[in-house]
């Protein structure tokens, strides 16, 4: 019952998100979709909703970690309300939230997210598929990085070390996509199967 | 028959959004799914499942990973959006166009699969093995196809190896290309007949090493005597 609420509360978000540049009037504009509300950065670029959303994530993250020490749900929940309005208080009191999307701060968000999810996805296809797919997604990871100059990704204080440019640019090279090949190659895992054996069970048939 | 249902509703909705939206300037899906809405929410998606899948592992507790999920997605989607950092992917204006490559990769992926379903060539044992023969043949149909869907083909493969390929065969003449195709046809069919020869072959020769009846070498009986016409 739960989970068939929460399937049917996310595709409804979902589909809400989908619809919504038709049904606004807001981001109605006779040149296209330039309106008022018609991007998601004009509604979410705001205090109040920055702060909701960080507000959310402590209380959340309080409230999960107190309920596990106190056993108690009312007694966790308030002090992770206070707590967590608190904190987020103090956060949009000093500004570092305004103006969050082209900030340094959601720089080393992205930088950590992107350097997190990229180790993550390593090491699910090197597991999955072996040294072939440790390699596919080092070659994606750099058709990505390829595409970008360093200013756009890095955050200002690491783009200004010459140095970490020098070698970014390196890696973005075609030498650093030879390098990163034979790095995958090296490391990637066996996996428990190879990717042969993987395509032909799904044909249904073995591959010697 | 719920699924069958919601699948009624969307292909109806989206039959009847040019009648009933107000906002004529989204006459088009594309204009739709090209907004920043669509693309936010798409970010939004993938990162969220992503995290949500990793957290709820880890938490046992899917209230609170949704909560953290849903909050840390749209956190790091903001940043992606503001400097659009997508584009470059999905508009041919800004960038290479990444949409070009993933229509490459989705045609290498047809290709790998239809080359393994129908390219492959099987043994006496029924076992799948590759055949060079047969990967030539399916790349020259590739590039036949390429040469008629010319104008349809993505700008990165126009501009680039490929391209250049279609152009120096255009440059051909159409009685080249026609002589070319011929002589293709007959190197295939010389290759294919060699190649059920080479079963025959190993096939008499099996016989003639391990013993048993039928037709020997040039229709003479086998006589078993050890002696092992060219196989050494």
């Amino acid at each position: 019952m739960q989970t068939k609420i929460s399937r049917t509360l996310g595709l409804a978000l979902t589909t809400l998100l989908l619809i919504l540049p038709i049904i606004s009037a807001y981001s109605y504009s006779p040149f296209g979709n330039f309106g008022f509300y018609g991007s998601p950065l004009d509604y979410l670029e705001n205090e109040w909703v920055l702060s909701a959303v960080l507000f959310l994530i402590f209380f959340a993250l309080i409230f999960y970690t107190l309920n596990k020490a106190f056993k108690n749900s009312a007694v966790s929940v308030i002090i992770a309300l206070g707590l967590s309005a608190l904190i987020s208080m103090a956060i949009a009191q000093r500004g570092l939230i305004t103006a969050y999307g082209g900030g340094e701060i959601s720089s080393w968000a992205l930088f950590l997210a992107a350097a997190i999810g990229i180790a993550f996805l390593i090491r699910f296809s090197s597991e999955s598929f072996g040294k072939i797919g440790a390699v596919a997604v080092v070659f994606l990871t750099w058709l990505v990085l390829y595409n970008f100059y360093p200013e756009q990704i890095l955050p200002g204080l690491l783009a200004d070390i010459p140095a970490f440019v020098w070698f970014w640019e390196v890696l973005t090279s075609w030498i650093g996509l030879i390098i990163l090949i034979v790095i995958a190659f090296a490391f990637g895992g066996q996996g428990p199967e190879t990717l042969l054996e993987s395509i032909s069970r799904i044909g249904n048939r073995r591959l010697r | 028959m719920r699924k069958q249902a919601l699948v009624f509703v969307f292909v109806l909705a989206l039959l009847v959004i040019p009648l009933t939206s107000a906002l004529s300037y989204l006459n088009s899906p594309v204009e739709l799914f090209n907004s920043e809405w669509s693309k936010f929410t798409i970010i939004v998606v993938l990162l969220f499942v992503s995290i949500y899948s990793f957290l709820n592992r880890r938490m046992q507790n899917p209230a609170v990973s949704t909560i953290i999920s849903l909050c840390v997605s749209i956190l790091i989607t903001l940043p992606i959006m503001q400097r659009g950092l997508i584009d470059p992917f999905l508009d041919p204006f800004f960038g290479p166009g990444g949409v070009d490559w993933i229509v490459i990769a989705a045609v290498l992926i047809a290709f790998f699969f239809l080359f393994y379903k129908f390219g492959m060539s099987t043994n006496e044992y029924g076992v799948k093995r590759f055949s060079l023969l047969r990967l030539i043949v399916f790349l020259f149909l590739l590039i036949i196809l390429a040469y008629i869907a010319g104008d349809l083909l993505p700008e990165t493969v126009i501009y680039g190896p490929v391209g250049d390929s279609i152009d120096w065969i255009k440059s051909l003449g159409g009685w080249t290309i026609t002589i070319a195709i011929i002589i293709f046809i007959i190197i295939v069919w010389w290759g294919w007949k060699r190649e059920k020869m080479g079963y025959g072959w190993r096939y008499r020769a099996q016989r003639r090493s391990f013993g048993g009846g039928g037709g020997g070498w040039f229709g003479r009986k086998n006589t078993n005597t050890g002696y092992d016409p060219g196989l050494n």
